[in-house]
């Protein structure tokens, strides 16, 4: 081993799956003191490099050797290498404490069997204290929210001491103030001579980090170059292949009649007398800070969960609670939770596609025997509808797409009729720049043809750019409705930290 | 699994005289045919991720009713009839507690298992019903091209529970369910419905099963479908079906039973005493699962369809 030898280098690696390329020739190195960001759209082989390198999966050509030397294969080998992964999905046991996830590799004292709960606190407090966590040693994972976990994991990879760390998407979940406590928790790292591999699509985040950044492309290193010296553009080019058009597409005009009202929304736990109109083409975003209870009121308007209170939908009384009254009534869901909620990921996609109108594709409205052509023909359609990008085809796994393409699924289902009201939790979260802005593009045409669309986004930026009106959540209540004019970002953040108007 | 039934096949043609004649095979598709019938309903069943426990006594339950039907008014047909009502009604009480109570269906099956057991002895006072007339006897023995008429009609049978299971929206909703119970009520899956479906369908086809073992036994007792029960489940798994649900067919069922049955039948066909039956059994049982995992482990991974 040399001292120059790179912390971490990617040398020509190839990975293809059942005949797919997923990364092809890649090749990079992290030095140590260095932050290196991987940049990319989904499904450009990211996530597939990054899984080569920690050991989950095994090149199919090519090596990664850690400070000059090859690792041991598998998860131990870089491990033992001093290298360690935040991985994006939370990887924690959610019935164990946080100390308890954190040493879950070592939890024991030399060859005692038994675990030392104390010991276990001491040498945890100090690492959540590097983190910023302002929770206990002690606490359930289960109890925790989202970005909460975040910081878990960040605590769980520091915990080895390693040399260099593997970031997967780290703040996709987190709120300003705790994506702010990330970036330091890097820089940090970097100034402490550890070699930093940065996967993220936010290009500030990229911008702020500085170092390289490494662009890929379609399974292939398409720009590696000091940060300074491209712009967002020109990475987003780099990513993309071709220009983006900038900024947000202007709002089309809304009608005046109503399409949801929802009068004194409540769960008795989470949401507290909520009411709001959406009209007829209008983007009604929901902003607040995370567990202000915005996930609540989809699924409550949704029917699944919180029965107290009314909602019509074009002026007809909606029965509460009832998943299937919902759809009826021309209601489409989202969800933030798309790998538990939103598709088959071990089905064929096809049938994650047609699974909401199953019953237009067979001889009759309840079921029966199925029309195969008609149900090909149908999610063809949808999956162009969205420009799904799926290289296996339809019949393949909906585990075998990125984020980006299972969102659009997720979305595309809904699409077959023209929903009457649309609910987008988190529509764009954990997705590329491409697949985002064509989401985008989505709901604007929804909302021209005159579907009501209810936005829920942690982005800003996002829902100040796509709605029409903002409601703002503080503690389960609706702090307040801004108008496009008034919605700035100063004005929601006041609302939703309940500082009033 | 169908490797496994392969060798096995191969490998037992091979040690005993007699396997692969023709009567030989009519004699092991007779044996696994009352496995088989109720194994489609299980199929269906496991693969919405639930169990159906109560296979056993619904059979003797159903067998019971229908035996007392033809020997009290002398009608074959209304004790099918009935016999079939008797599983299916059972079928849909149960459906109906898994669907709306927030207990597993492993305790709510259970359950059943030991009500509808008691409750048939009870009503049976414990005896055997016979004798059946010799024409409904004949079901299970006699046939066209010497296979009886209840091999025909298991064949049959199969190959419409799987068009059903893959041709039918209904089917393709079990295997949603199974897959992702919260995607598919998202989607407007009516879980409760389709719960309640799978579970009655398992009461029908173990009616059946109750029937022909009636048929084969020339009489029913309220506890002959109980020691089957393990036969049912384990043919349904061992084909490949998933306990988890969501993945499986009518066909990894079909290549199951035969499993158990060729094995079964070639260790008589050794002359192997029952207890070491029992553990030749066993010990195949886990070569032929773990083989099949091993294939799995060996290729590379991809992404299941």
């Amino acid at each position: 081993m040399t001292s120059q030898a790179p912390a971490i280098a990617v040398r020509n690696v190839s990975k293809s799956f059942s005949g797919v390329v997923a990364v092809q020739d890649v090749s990079f190195t992290v030095a140590g003191g260095e932050v290196v960001a991987l940049a990319g759209e989904n499904g450009a082989g990211k996530s597939t490099v990054k899984n080569i390198i920690g050991g989950i999966l095994r090149p199919d050509a090519g090596r990664v050797e850690f400070g000059g030397t090859v690792p041991a294969a598998g998860t131990r080998g870089a491990k033992h290498s001093g290298v360690a992964t935040v991985h994006q999905e939370t990887s924690l046991f959610p019935d164990l404490t946080v100390a308890e996830n954190i040493l879950i590799e070592r939890l024991r004292t030399g060859r005692s069997p038994v675990v030392r709960p104390r010991r276990l606190r001491r040498i945890v407090a100090p690492l959540l204290q590097r983190v910023g966590a302002r929770f206990g040693p002690d606490t359930a994972v289960r109890d925790l929210a989202a970005g909460q976990r975040q910081l878990v994991e960040i605590a769980k990879a520091l915990a080895a001491d390693p040399r260099a760390v593997v970031f997967d998407e780290p703040t996709a979940s987190l709120n300003l103030d705790e994506r702010e406590l990330v970036m330091q928790i890097v820089e940090q790292l970097r100034d402490d001579g550890v070699a930093v591999l940065y996967i993220s699509h936010y290009l500030e985040e990229i911008a702020r980090l500085g170092g390289r950044v490494v662009v890929m492309r379609d399974g292939h290193v398409v720009g590696d170059r000091p940060t300074g010296e491209l712009d967002r553009a020109a990475i987003e080019l780099l990513m993309v292949g071709h220009e983006l058009a900038q900024g947000y597409p202007a709002l089309p005009q809304p009608r005046p009649d109503v399409m949801l009202s929802v009068r004194n929304l409540d769960d008795n736990a989470r949401v507290h007398g909520i009411s709001f109109d959406i009209a007829q083409g209008e983007i009604f975003g929901l902003a607040g800070l995370m567990g202000s209870g915005r996930t609540e009121v989809a699924r409550a308007v949704f029917g699944l969960g919180g029965n107290a209170g009314q909602i019509e939908v074009d002026g007809k009384s909606l029965r509460r609670g009832d998943v299937r009254a919902a759809i009826a009534a021309g209601m489409a869901f989202v969800t933030e939770d798309r790998a538990h909620e939103g598709l088959f990921l071990d089905r064929p996609i096809r049938e994650s596609l047609s699974n909401v109108v199953l019953g237009s594709v067979s001889v009759s409205r309840w079921g029966g025997w199925l029309r195969r052509g008609a149900e090909r023909r149908l999610t063809r359609e949808l999956a162009a509808k969205v420009r799904l990008v799926a290289r296996g085809g339809l019949e393949s796994g909906g585990r075998s797409l990125s984020g980006g393409n299972q969102q659009k699924i997720v979305i595309g289902k809904w699409l077959a009729g023209r929903p009457r009201l649309i609910i987008l939790d988190e529509p764009t979260r954990g997705i590329d720049v491409g697949a985002k802005a064509e989401i985008h593009r989505l709901l604007i045409d929804l909302a021209q043809a005159g579907s009501a669309i209810l936005l829920i986004s942690s982005e800003m930026e996002e829902v100040l750019g796509l709605s029409h009106r903002v409601g703002v959540m503080h503690d389960g209540r609706l702090a307040g409705v801004l108008d496009r004019s008034q919605a700035t970002q100063e004005a929601v953040i006041r609302l939703a930290t309940g500082g009033g108007r | 699994m169908l490797p496994a039934l392969v060798v096995l096949i191969v490998v037992l043609s091979v040690t005993t005289d007699g396997l692969l004649t023709s009567s030989n095979i009519v004699n092991v598709l007779s044996q696994s045919t009352v496995v088989a019938i109720a194994a489609i309903g299980a199929t269906f069943v496991i693969l919405t991720g639930g169990i159906d426990l109560s296979i056993g006594s619904v059979i003797g339950a159903s067998g019971v009713a229908g035996a007392w039907l033809i020997t009290s008014v002398h009608s074959v047909a209304a004790g099918i009839v009935f016999a079939l009502l008797v599983g299916a009604g059972i079928g849909v009480a149960v459906g109906l507690l898994v669907a709306k109570l927030p207990v597993v269906p492993f305790a709510v099956t259970l359950a059943g298992l030991y009500v509808v057991s008691g409750g048939s002895t009870l009503l049976s006072h414990g005896r055997t019903i016979a004798p059946v007339p010799a024409g409904f006897i004949n079901f299970s023995i006699d046939g066209p091209g010497g296979v009886p008429y209840a091999v025909w009609m298991t064949l049959g049978l199969y190959v419409i529970a799987q068009i059903a299971l893959t041709r039918t929206a209904w089917g393709r909703r079990v295997l949603l369910l199974g897959a992702k119970e919260e995607v598919a009520r998202i989607n407007g899956v009516s879980i409760g419905r389709v719960k309640t479906s799978v579970y009655a369908v398992a009461g029908l086809f173990s009616g059946l099963a109750g029937v022909v073992l009636t048929s084969e036994l020339a009489g029913a007792g309220a506890s002959m479908g109980s020691p089957l029960l393990l036969n049912v489940v384990g043919g349904v798994v061992l084909g490949g079906t998933s306990l988890f649900g969501g993945r499986g067919s009518l066909l990894r069922t079909a290549i199951g039973v035969l499993f158990l049955g060729f094995l079964s039948n070639g260790m008589s066909l050794l002359g192997l005493a029952s207890y070491d039956q029992q553990m030749v059994t066993g010990a195949l049982i886990l070569l032929a699962a773990s083989a099949d995992g091993l294939v799995r482990w060996v290729r590379p991974r991809t992404a299941t369809a």
